[in-house]
């Protein structure tokens, strides 16, 4: 009985004083959705990252650093230090552990955008997300040599389509000044979005890649050693070397047997890297950073009920007469303590429930956009229970806050009696 | 052994304000169940004291203030601020109603914080409430109305009506009259009084309105009790 008293009077008062409160609400609505939003991209973004690639065991390169390897054959960041033999590769791919293995030779470049020689079954082997093929949304994967397949950004920004005729070029930079103009070659199929540096590449044959560097010597073109693009066609184009191998391994519990058997390979020296571990190194590397957005994003909830506290302060000040009535009228100091002290529970359960609410609505339509401008693949989720918890410390850290007016108000009370003093 | 229909007794009460040497003193008080009695005093002699006192807000520095055979000095806080809530009702000067609340809601307030006054109402809660305002002259239009816009007249017979609500023994009236024009006042006190009658109610009406003592069978002059003697 007295409890329901209470949390009517509470209720009451609260909106009687809607239009000041509101404010205070707001205030904090805003600030804790964008506690919920920073918490919620952090996630989805470094899972999207993570998930950059699936489904392939070992990435195997030359020599170098698990992250350099990660970075250019996954990212297309930064090149290869140095390529693999071909007879390497096909050690790899008759190993018994090895279920597929697909090469992926690097180097040339449209317009800023990487070009990927691989095989065709790359598009099959290839995954990311949670075990998501790529798919092809427009045309076909390649067969003949003078043909490519766009990922979706490169489509999109350059606007092409099926048919379109392109020109590679050397070299990784977005400027170059050698380029292949004498072997064009036709896109006949566009990569649906995949949020992946998928979507920013352009995938041709190795045969292709093997064409056009006939007859070319230290990255330049050897003057009248450069048969045209007829005549490449009548030559053996298997490739010398490939940059990197994409490996699948029949049962996973031969995964480190086969990369110390790969990193330890007497006939060249190789990295054999499990992605996923290389992609959760990156990404601790760059987490300093959405960790110290998240701290940032927890003093502004705390600036926000601190302001509430404030507030609520002042308002106690104008609602002595009230106490005193309250009082008069067989209200106990305790419970005019917990009028006050329930006045700020109540705000604080508002405001995450509208931050429920804002996150959400924000998050619907920061998603596109994030996975339009940045790359990455980011979906609508119910909320994790990191982000409960974030959620229910909320209102707990202004149960612990709302003692302050409770007890101000439990020693007015008690201070003033019937006759408040102004 | 005190007649039981004794219902406030003060012997040798002593108080004097934080930090001042004035003080009350008041040697003998008795007052017997329907025998409202009128205080009189200036302002700022002591009169809300004399009522804080009454209420068990503050404490007396000696003597003793038994109302209906309990002595409120030797009580707990707690048990004061319950006693409070079950056998008094108290009228202030002016601004006596909650903001938020409507007029129904504000009578039914002392019998929500007190089950006793609550269970001495003979019918249902909110139609006791609608007896006692009906009782008291306040349309039925304002009875779910907000507080202002109720006249002062209004709303000082509204907190008469809340006071009187659940049969407290004791009605304490902090110069309820003070804020009235000469009409209202009238009508605010026989509206009082009558009903206090019917609920065996007995108050204390502290003014410094010496028109209005005529109407009480009792009569104090609390400048009788101030010390030292003006």
């Amino acid at each position: 009985m007295m409890i329901a008293t209470i949390a009517k009077l509470t209720l009451a008062s609260v909106w009687h004083r809607r239009k000041t409160l509101s404010l205070v609400v707001l205030t904090l609505a805003l600030s804790v959705s964008l506690l919920l939003g920073v918490q919620y991209l952090r996630t989805e973004v470094k899972k999207s990252f993570v998930n950059t690639i699936s489904g392939t065991d070992l990435i195997v390169g030359a020599r170098s650093g698990p992250l350099n390897l990660l970075l250019y054959s996954v990212f297309h960041i930064g090149d290869a230090t140095n390529n693999i033999r071909w007879t390497t590769y096909q050690r790899i791919e008759s190993d018994p552990a090895v279920d597929w293995a697909i090469p992926v030779s690097l180097g040339d470049s449209h317009r800023g955008y990487r070009v990927v020689g691989t095989r065709a079954d790359f598009f099959s082997r290839f995954m990311y997300g949670s075990n998501q093929s790529l798919q092809v949304s427009e045309g076909r994967i390649f067969s003949g040599v003078y043909e490519a397949v766009v990922g979706a950004d490169v489509a999109k920004e350059l606007g092409y389509r099926e048919g379109d005729s392109i020109i590679l070029a050397h070299g990784t930079g977005s400027v170059s000044f050698v380029n292949h103009k004498d072997k064009p070659f036709t896109v006949v199929g566009t990569l649906a979005r995949t949020g992946t540096p998928v979507d920013k590449a352009v995938y041709v044959s190795l045969r292709a890649i093997e064409a056009i560097h006939v007859g070319w010597q230290s990255g330049v073109p050897v003057p009248g050693r450069t048969p045209n693009a007829e005549d490449t066609l009548k030559l053996d184009l298997t490739p010398h070397d490939i940059t990197a191998v994409m490996v699948g391994i029949k049962r996973k519990v031969m995964t480190f047997q086969l990369q110390r058997k790969l990193n330890q390979l007497a006939d060249e020296p190789l990295s054999a890297i499990l992605p996923g571990v290389a992609l959760s190194q990156l990404w601790r590397i760059m987490g300093g950073f959405e960790k110290t957005l998240l701290i940032i994003t927890g003093f502004v909830v705390v600036t926000s009920l601190i302001g509430m506290l404030a507030v609520l302060l002042t308002a106690q000040a104008q609602r002595s007469r009230e106490m005193a009535i309250l009082r008069a009228n067989g209200a106990t100091p305790l419970a005019i303590a917990a009028l006050f002290g329930l006045e700020a529970i109540v705000i604080s359960i508002v405001s995450v429930a509208l931050a429920l609410g804002f996150g959400y609505t924000g998050i619907a339509f920061v998603v596109p956009m994030l996975e339009g401008s940045l790359g990455v693949h980011l979906g609508l989720r119910p909320l994790s229970v990191d982000e409960i918890k974030l959620l229910a410390a909320v209102p707990l850290m202004a149960c612990v806050i709302s003692l302050v007016p409770a007890f101000g108000a439990y020693r007015k009370t008690l201070a003033e009696g019937l006759t408040p003093k102004e | 052994m005190k007649k039981p229909s004794t219902i406030l007794s003060l012997s040798n009460v002593q108080y004097s304000w934080p930090g001042q040497q004035q003080g009350l003193l008041i040697p003998e008080m008795t007052l017997d169940r329907g025998e409202h009695c009128f205080i009189r005093g200036p302002s700022g002699s002591g009169k809300s004291t004399f009522l804080s006192l009454l209420a068990g807000l503050v404490t007396p520095k000696a003597g003793t203030i038994e109302l209906l055979t309990q002595d409120v000095t030797k009580q707990s806080r707690r048990h004061r601020d319950r006693f409070r809530a079950d056998h008094m009702g108290i009228i202030f000067q002016q601004f006596n109603l909650v903001p938020y609340l409507n007029a129904i809601d504000n009578v039914l307030l002392p019998c929500r914080f007190s089950s006793l006054r609550r269970d001495r109402l003979a019918a249902p809660a909110a139609e006791s409430a609608r007896d006692v305002l009906e009782a008291l002259d306040i349309p039925r239009t304002h009875w779910y109305s907000k507080i202002g816009e109720l006249s002062v007249g209004q709303q000082q017979r509204v907190a008469a009506a809340r006071a009187l609500l659940g049969a407290p023994e004791i009605v304490l009236a902090d110069e309820p009259t003070s804020a009235l024009d000469e009409n209202n006042r009238d009508r605010f006190l026989n509206l009082l009084l009558r009903l206090a009658e019917e609920k065996n109610s007995t108050v204390l009406f502290v003014s410094h309105d010496q028109n209005l003592a005529s109407q009480f069978p009792r009569n104090q002059d609390i400048t009788d009790w101030m010390e030292p003697a003006a």
